[in-house]
């Protein structure tokens, strides 16, 4: 068995909300992972991809960003972690 | 020289870049190619071609007369620009080449250059030039527009793949990109039969950076004149209404902190302390004795 990785940046912290940023790792092939060839995300929202198998196995925490309070902005403020597990032979 | 005027202005502080398109002239890309980067291979046979510059010295000083770098940072355009974000006698902090084989399968992660930088306000600039036609496939720098407001250091930010509304580089030869030192951004995988030649330049402010650009058509009292959100515009450019756009990369959070970081970038630009995109900052400041 391979694990398949769909991580998700969202507007909010909603997993409904739009996906903003996205990033693969595939477990299941030999291929190098590649920065900014995408233009579209996978899916309009992270619910999408709940509902298209991808199963969710970490959020990032609610909570208040280091410097936010001098206003300064973090980088992308929610994450989730989705995973496929396969079990087809490479 | 031919300084930025207020809309290239507006533009740099709200996407943290600018893009010359073409505008090294075809002679000097010529010129340039034969110079620094005909058959190089690789980084390591790029950067030795280079003249060696100590960090430190003025740019104007950098180069001798006969170097064909010397003619590409005289053109009036680059030379104008520069002047234009950190006033006058900049100096060099590094130039590096970077050169990319054809058919490779990987590609950079995305970084900002350098550890993560602490100044409140004064900014570096990197100069990126691009000798040759840059179409898609041969994986130009990738950069995310308004990415200068978010400090990082390095590779920090390599899980982030894709952004929405990144932007791939493409162009004609000549091309040039201004970077404020802190956008994000990431040579892309060159998936082209060709050679891809990127010359990058890093120069630091030696003084005030406010008010070095063409400010002929600019209106303080109009910029800052109090304007609700979504109201029309009170100033030729209605910089309150570009400078509060939301990139589509950005989560809402951080985007209301997006605007007040580039509140504060377009003050030291023009000198403006009583500016305010909306009421976005000049709320946080209201503490009444």
């Amino acid at each position: 068995m391979r694990q398949k990785l769909l991580i998700l940046y969202l507007q909010n912290s909603a997993l409904d909300s739009p996906i903003v940023g996205w990033t693969r790792y595939d477990g299941d092939t030999v291929a190098p992972p590649v920065s900014g060839d995408e233009d579209e995300p996978p899916y309009a929202t992270g619910l999408d991809a709940l509902r298209d198998g991808w199963r969710a196995i970490q959020f990032s925490a609610l909570e208040p960003q280091p410097g936010e309070l001098n206003y300064q902005p973090g980088w992308q403020s929610f994450e989730v972690i989705m995973e496929k597990i396969v079990e087809t032979p490479r | 020289m031919k300084q930025l005027g207020t809309g290239e202005m507006i533009r740099f502080v709200r996407d943290g870049f600018l893009k010359l398109e073409g505008l090294l002239p075809w002679d000097l890309c010529d010129a340039f190619r034969a110079a620094y980067v005909a058959d190089c291979t690789d980084d390591r046979s790029g950067r030795a071609r280079l003249p060696v510059v100590a960090w430190g010295t003025p740019l104007t000083d950098a180069f001798d007369d006969n170097d064909v770098l010397s003619r590409v940072f005289s053109l009036p355009e680059l030379a104008g620009a520069i002047h234009s974000l950190l006033g006058p006698n900049c100096k060099v902090d590094h130039h590096v080449m970077h050169i990319r084989e054809p058919n490779q399968g990987v590609s950079q992660h995305l970084h900002c250059d350098a550890m993560i930088d602490a100044r409140e306000a004064a900014f570096d600039v990197q100069i990126m030039i691009y000798p040759q036609n840059m179409t898609r496939e041969m994986g130009g720098t990738l950069v995310i527009p308004g990415s200068h407001t978010r400090k990082a250091g390095e590779t920090s930010i390599a899980r982030y793949q894709n952004l929405a509304g990144q932007v791939q580089l493409t162009g004609p030869a000549g091309t040039v990109l201004i970077l404020h030192h802190n956008l994000w951004h990431a040579g892309r995988r060159n998936a082209s039969n060709s050679v891809r030649a990127m010359y990058k330049m890093r120069l630091n402010p030696t003084g005030s950076q406010t008010g070095h650009w063409d400010m002929s058509d600019y209106d303080a009292a109009k910029a800052r004149a109090p304007k609700p959100l979504h109201s029309p515009a009170t100033c030729k450019h209605d910089i309150q209404a570009k400078l509060s756009f939301f990139h589509p990369w950005a989560d809402a959070r951080s985007a209301h902190l997006d605007i007040v970081q580039r509140t504060r970038l377009w003050r030291l630009l023009s000198g403006d302390e009583d500016f305010s995109v909306h009421h976005f900052l000049s709320r946080l400041e209201n503490e009444p004795a």
